[in-house]
């Protein structure tokens, strides 16, 4: 059989449609119910249109992230990273990511597999929903490739630490758990060297990170633990204390005097003080 | 009519950031208009409908320098390039093949669309196997008329003919959807 054309001598005369009523189908409004699988075709069509655009070609997706080349080889209104995510663009499909990692090279695969696949096994190691063998074989295998240790929970000292010249665990690293942990107390903790137990956070040594930023005991500053934080809390060496105020190139609050300096925690709580 | 302002009334800011070759301008027409371009190709049963696309878009990049209007005017010089492009590949094409059985074509999925989700896909091929059985004028005006939401006037231009041509062949376009649906009962 052949499909229909344009002059079907077989058009139904009582198929009345009048313009109203494919207006109507056409504008999405109701119809009368003798029309309704013809409304439901409507809307079905309609929908093909209503989807995420398609994936561009490459030379297309170029334009539109590039612009037009002209003459002088720039491009006009370049869109990039966030300024192209802003503008509206869809979110890059997994299709893509694929193809990306499709074509690197083999021996990044390999390290992306395994790297996955470690991320995978040490989530669920860390999680504890490893069996206890299984999780035994993660911690290990975890221990040989990276500088991380672990304790033994059984206590049976079975846990890596790190160990000094001499074989005896270096200060400060045993695991928590792991035999010898709290054997050696300071003699300043004791109280043997001043007579006094305990420092109580009061005595910061100089090589602490931020020394440089303390102020010093003077009647009306304040007490050292209300603008400096203790120091086991402060950043590890090579990180730039955190302070209260706006970044340096954003006006922020000057202090008295000094118009556009930014206050740091210690000359704001000095100053307020 | 609802559907036709794509751009947010920001179509001239758009025109002319495109017309200076801006990606952003560029890329505002592709979001704006590629989805019914596309889908007007795809159920007109372009063989690559999203490579067709691209290649609409292309041309309408190279030419908006000679474009002046709009934006009714520009959906219409869009989707005229999409037509002519469409004519472009069947000419091309050997051998078109002939319309499939409706029971057949509700088998076959959309290719490589991992985008689409099953239904939405099944969904389109049974609207596209619809408009498969349809003459080729009356496919024409209707997937104009409710794709791209054209007025009788507009879909006129991009065909060609005249108004009243126009009116006469999506009239009998729908009959013939009503007859195929209620004589072979295609779910819709």
């Amino acid at each position: 059989m052949n499909g229909p054309s344009d002059h079907d001598p077989q058009m139904p005369a009582t198929a009345l449609l009048d313009d109203d009523t494919i207006d109507a189908l056409i504008e999405g409004r109701p119809v009368p119910d003798e029309h309704a699988p013809l409304a439901a075709f409507a809307s079905l069509v309609q929908a093909a249109g209503d989807r995420m655009p398609p994936a561009p070609a490459p030379a297309l997706a170029r334009l539109m992230h590039e612009g037009v080349p002209r003459a002088n080889g720039a491009r006009p209104g370049a869109v990039a990273g966030a300024a192209a995510i802003a503008a509206g663009r869809r979110p890059v499909p997994r299709r893509h990511l694929v193809a990306k990692v499709a074509g690197i090279g083999i021996a990044a695969k390999i390290g992306l597999g395994v790297t996955a696949a470690a991320a995978g096994v040490v989530g669920a190691g860390a999680g504890g929903l490893l069996p206890d063998s299984a999780d035994r074989v993660v911690r290990d295998a975890i221990e040989v490739v990276t500088p991380f240790g672990f304790g033994d929970d059984s206590g049976s000292g079975r846990g890596r630490t790190s160990e000094g010249p001499d074989g005896t665990d270096a200060p400060g690293t045993s695991a928590p758990g792991s035999a010898g942990f709290g054997e050696d107390v300071s003699s300043d903790a004791t109280g043997e060297s001043d007579g006094e137990p305990g420092v109580d956070g009061q005595d910061i040594a100089d090589e602490a990170p931020g020394a440089t930023n303390r102020p010093t005991d003077e009647p009306g500053s304040g007490t050292p633990s209300d603008t400096v934080p203790p120091a086991g809390d402060g950043p590890p060496p090579g990180v730039p204390p955190v302070t209260t105020g706006p970044p340096a190139d954003v006006p922020g609050r000057g202090a008295p005097g000094v118009p556009g300096t930014v206050a740091t925690s210690t000359t704001l709580a000095s100053s307020e003080g | 009519m609802p559907g036709r302002d794509r751009f947010d009334g920001d179509f001239d800011a758009v025109l002319t950031a495109a017309r200076a070759g801006e990606a952003r301008g560029i890329e505002r027409i592709f979001v704006a208009l590629s989805p019914v371009v596309e889908g007007y190709l795809r159920l007109q049963g372009a063989a690559e409908p999203q490579d067709l696309t691209s290649e609409v878009f292309l041309a309408v990049v190279r030419n908006i320098g000679s474009f002046a209007g709009d934006e009714a005017s520009f959906r219409s010089w869009v989707f005229t390039i999409a037509h002519r492009r469409l004519l472009d590949e069947r000419r091309r094409a050997t051998r078109r093949p002939p319309p499939a059985p409706l029971d057949e074509a509700y088998r076959h999925r959309a290719r490589n669309d991992v985008e689409q989700s099953a239904l939405d896909a099944l969904a389109t091929e049974r609207v596209r196997a619809l408009c498969d059985r349809l003459g080729p004028n009356q496919r024409d005006v209707l997937l104009l008329r409710l794709l791209g939401r054209f007025t009788v006037e507009e879909v006129a231009d991009v065909l060609d003919k005249s108004p009243g041509a126009v009116k006469a062949l999506q009239r009998r376009g729908f009959r013939a959807i009503a007859r195929l649906i209620e004589r072979e009962g295609v779910p819709l």
